[in-house]
């Protein structure tokens, strides 16, 4: 983390030092010539380095997003390239710089330039040797009397030129000439022949030899070749000057080259010494330019080549980019056939599989989500098909723990709240539910698949008569055992229908075979004690035997008509009835027996029945009471509403109902007293059910309670009735 | 296109912060004596500077060649403009050293005039001062008129190339300016 804030602020470090090295090579005003040229070319290349770095550094701290993949590696490659160039171009530079100042000193030495003095003080000895011994010479004949004599009186040229030869060869010197005050050449003599006798004009130091009277000398630089002039005034006896002397030494040319070289070098010496700090300042500024420049070449060509190098790397980066952010089509463009190319092919293939493999793991997702949808489906019309049903079901797992059940089982058997699934059966069988769970077992156990029986399972106070149906299930085949389906119905109401209609029958056939023979042996009875009372004797006999045979003929009747009655009972008509009149017909009805009270009630209670047959039910249910309370106890006649029901309540005091007639108390030809014909019960509860009631002994003694449950009148009833 | 232009604007305005000031006139500093005057009908000017070169007796006395660019300007000054030139005079001037001797030629390369002298302070003078140098006849300019008369002298080893770049490179050594009304 460190390392790349360092790394963002490196760029704006060497923009620094690049500045700080333009100050220190700022040029002074004592550096000229090309040295500045080069110092300014240098500070340009350094302030444009310089710009980049601050310009890179200074976007690198403004950035707040994540760059372009591969632009990092890119500039750090850049600048560990220039980084491993500019080292050691600067230690080259330094290392060049220790070898020039040193280089510098040596070569200026105090002994060369002591030389170089001497050399020049020799060149400078000689010349002024040629010219004192020029101007000696010539002071000579500055009163020269033969000069002056052919100056004086006319110009005697044949003179004048014998004596200017003379004194050139006397001297040794190159040419000698003689000018008049106006500078008018009057003679000459010369060494190398008459083409060069024209004369030059006269310098300001022959005009000043003129005006001082003195001798002066001049140096002359002709063709290669140089030559001391001396100018002497030819002066009278009258201190006037009369002529002007000219003489001239061609130097040799072998000192004069000699003299000037030695002149040059000391020039060059001393020019190079004065612009000592300027070469120094040359070489460095040359040295700074060819590193900047291979920096700057170096730099392009590492960008160039970084780029090359990171483009497919960044290119594979953005790709991986996308792709973690699920864009799977991607494909990398191939440009190169290296390890890059290679790994680019790689990528490439790596990428199309993966898009393979998630649109095969797609289209395995939408299949599988089709299919959770069709079972989810599956299983909510399963469940709700099952939650509909009045039918218990249960799904066994192969081990017998539940897998499913229903809430018309749950009701059914009224089941404890430990049936719940991944529960035993087997364990949870027991007391009134042990028949299941043997039914169960048996399944389990035997070789068939199905299995079908008929249980009583008592509920509450209810008897329930169930069918229980079993199957086995298999996943696939008759291999793979996945469970076992119990099916539960409550066929109470069937079997209590098909006994009701097997009693009908047996009444109706018993009726049919009885009830026709009876009456002729009733009247025929009844004939007999009509005509043969007077005749036989004893008559006592006769009328107890005829008495009794009419008395069992009428008892058979009335059970032959109950039993007509349970076969052939009409359907109920129902209609809106006032439960007071009941009461009231109850309370009239049994008004005789003071151990019979009938409750008042509410006037306005109204139940929906056949009037006819309740008061049936009614007056068989008191009948019964009074019966059981002959020795002593009352007998209540009650009525209230309970939800949707009206129910009556017939209490009595007696000795209450044993709990095996309990079981059979309403099936019919079941009695406990001695004369009944046992159906009264039987049929005063399909009146009930009839009228979609129900008849039920609420307390089996202290107090017998008898419940008649009819269903209360309602608006819609009366609706319906009017319809 | 356009967009490019916008996008490289800033980094050309940092590029032009960072190099136009090279290109800037530099200002130099009063460091000459100057006099104009008006000597008949014709203007002139003494010029020398506060003084010598550094170097320059050194450089004529270990034989170097050194030469003197005069640069003389008459101009009508102006507020809100550029000044309106009215003349401009230049004047080359060289000295050659002989070592071996010891006298230093001095020519005038504008008139071709050479002379040869023995002494030093001659060879400076010739190279450093400008002494009633005639500059312009008084037709040329109004009466009444402010004028600015600029001198420069720019001074360097060898021989005065005329070549247009080297202006670029290195300040005038000397340079004055003084105006004046003609009444």
């Amino acid at each position: 983390m460190n390392s790349l804030r360092l790394m963002r602020f490196l760029p704006l470090l060497m923009g620094a030092a690049l500045l700080i090295g333009i100050a220190y090579l700022w040029p002074s005003s004592s550096i000229s010539g090309g040295s500045v040229l080069l110092t300014w070319i240098n500070i340009f290349l350094m302030l444009g380095l310089a710009v980049l770095c601050l310009q890179y550094g200074v976007r690198l701290l403004r950035e707040r997003e994540e760059p372009r993949p591969g632009s990092r590696l890119r500039a750090k490659l850049v600048m560990a390239l220039v980084g491993m160039l500019m080292i050691p171009s600067m230690v080259t530079q330094i290392t060049a710089n220790q070898m020039m100042e040193r280089g510098l000193n040596v070569w200026f030495d105090v002994r060369v330039d002591t030389l170089l003095d001497r050399a020049l003080d020799l060149a400078r000895g000689f010349y002024g040797r040629v010219e004192t011994d020029l101007k000696r010479g010539m002071q000579q004949y500055v009163e020269d009397p033969v000069l002056l004599a052919s100056l004086d009186c006319g110009v005697d040229y044949a003179a004048l030129n014998t004596r200017l030869g003379q004194i050139m060869r006397k001297e040794g010197w190159h040419q000698l000439q003689i000018f008049d005050p106006s500078e008018r050449l009057l003679a000459g003599v010369q060494q190398s022949g008459l083409e060069a006798l024209e004369a030059d004009a006269f310098g300001e130091n022959a005009k000043l030899a003129v005006t001082l009277g003195r001798v002066m000398t001049d140096l002359k630089t002709a063709a290669g070749s140089e030559m001391v002039t001396g100018f002497a005034p030819l002066v009278n006896q009258q201190k006037n000057v009369v002529g002007v002397l000219r003489a001239e030494i061609t130097l040799p040319a072998g000192v004069v080259q000699s003299a000037r070289a030695v002149e040059q070098d000391y020039r060059t010496y001393r020019e190079l010494e004065r612009n000592r700090q300027a070469i120094g300042s040359l070489f460095t500024n040359t040295m700074l330019l060819v590193t900047l420049i291979v920096i700057l070449i170096a730099g392009g060509v590492a960008v160039v080549f970084a780029r090359q190098l990171t483009a497919p790397i960044g290119r594979l980066a953005e790709a991986l980019h996308r792709i973690g952010e699920g864009d799977l089509r991607v494909s990398v463009e191939e440009t190169t056939h290296d390890e890059l190319g290679s790994l680019v092919q790689s990528f490439n293939r790596m990428a199309e599989r993966l898009r393979q493999n998630v649109a095969a793991l797609q289209r395995t997702q939408q299949e599988l989500t089709e299919a959770l949808d069709n079972s989810r489906q599956r299983r909510l019309i399963l469940e709700k098909l099952l939650s509909s049903l009045q039918t218990g079901v249960l799904l066994c797992e192969p081990d017998g723990r539940i897998r499913l059940l229903n809430e018309a089982l749950k009701s059914l058997l009224s089941l404890p709240s430990g049936w719940i699934p991944g529960r035993d059966v087997g364990a949870l069988c027991t007391g009134r539910l042990r028949s299941i769970g043997v039914c169960f077992e048996e399944l389990r156990n035997q070789q068939q698949e199905q299995l079908q029986q008929e249980l009583d399972v008592s509920v509450g106070k209810a008897n329930l008569h169930l069918l229980l149906r079993g199957a086995r299930l298999y996943s696939g085949g008759t291999k793979g055992l996945s469970g076992y389906l119990i099916v539960i119905d409550d066929i109470s109401s069937l079997a209590e229908a098909q006994r009701s209609k097997a009693w009908a029958e047996v009444a109706r056939r018993l009726a049919h075979e009885i009830k026709n023979p009876l009456t002729p042996i009733k009247l025929a009875t009844e004939r007999l004690q009509r005509r043969f009372s007077d005749q036989v004797e004893p008559v006592d006999v006769f009328d107890s035997c005829t008495h009794t045979i009419i008395a069992q003929v009428e008892r058979l009747q009335r059970l032959i008509t109950d039993f007509s009655t349970l076969a052939r009972l009409p359907q109920p008509r129902l209609d809106e009835v006032a439960v007071l009149q009941l009461m009231d017909e109850m309370r009239n009805l049994y008004a005789p027996y003071a151990r019979v009270q009938v409750a008042s009630i509410d006037v306005e209670m109204r139940c929906l029945c056949d009037i006819d047959q309740i008061r049936q039910v009614l007056i068989n249910l008191l009948d019964n009471a009074l019966a059981a309370t002959e020795a002593a106890g009352y007998v209540r006649l009650s009525a209230s509403y309970a939800g949707e029901m009206v129910e009556f309540h017939v209490e009595d005091d007696g000795e209450g109902i044993s709990p095996e007639a309990l079981e059979h108390i309403f099936d019919p030809y079941f009695s406990t007293k001695a004369e009944g014909s046992g159906l009264g019960l039987a049929i005063a509860r399909r009146i009930a059910h009839d009228h979609e009631g129900e008849l039920s002994i609420r307390q089996t003694g202290k107090p017998t309670i008898f419940c008649l449950a009819l269903p209360k009148f309602t608006r819609a009833d009366s609706e319906e009735l009017r319809g | 296109m356009l967009r490019f232009l916008f996008r490289a604007l800033p980094h050309f305005a940092l590029y032009v912060l960072f190099y136009g000031q090279f290109l800037l006139p530099a200002h130099a500093a009063a460091t000459m004596q100057l006099q104009v005057a008006m000597q008949g009908d014709v203007l002139t000017c003494s010029a020398s500077p506060v003084s010598l070169p550094d170097g320059l007796e050194r450089a004529l006395r270990d034989g170097s060649e050194i030469s003197v660019n005069w640069r003389i300007i008459v101009e009508i000054e102006r507020k809100y403009w550029l000044n309106k030139s009215v003349a401009s005079i230049e004047l080359n001037r060289r000295v050659i050293p002989d070592l071996v001797s010891r006298s230093w030629l001095l020519v005038d390369q504008t008139s071709g005039i050479t002379r040869r002298v023995f002494a030093l302070r001659e060879a400076t003078d010739f190279l450093t001062v400008l002494q009633h140098f005639p500059v312009l006849d008084r037709s040329l300019l109004s009466a009444g008129q402010a004028y600015v008369v600029k001198v420069a002298v720019r001074e360097r080893e060898g021989e005065v190339q005329d070549s247009w770049w080297r202006t670029w490179f290195g300040g005038e050594n000397s340079s004055a300016s003084s105006g004046f009304t003609l009444p």
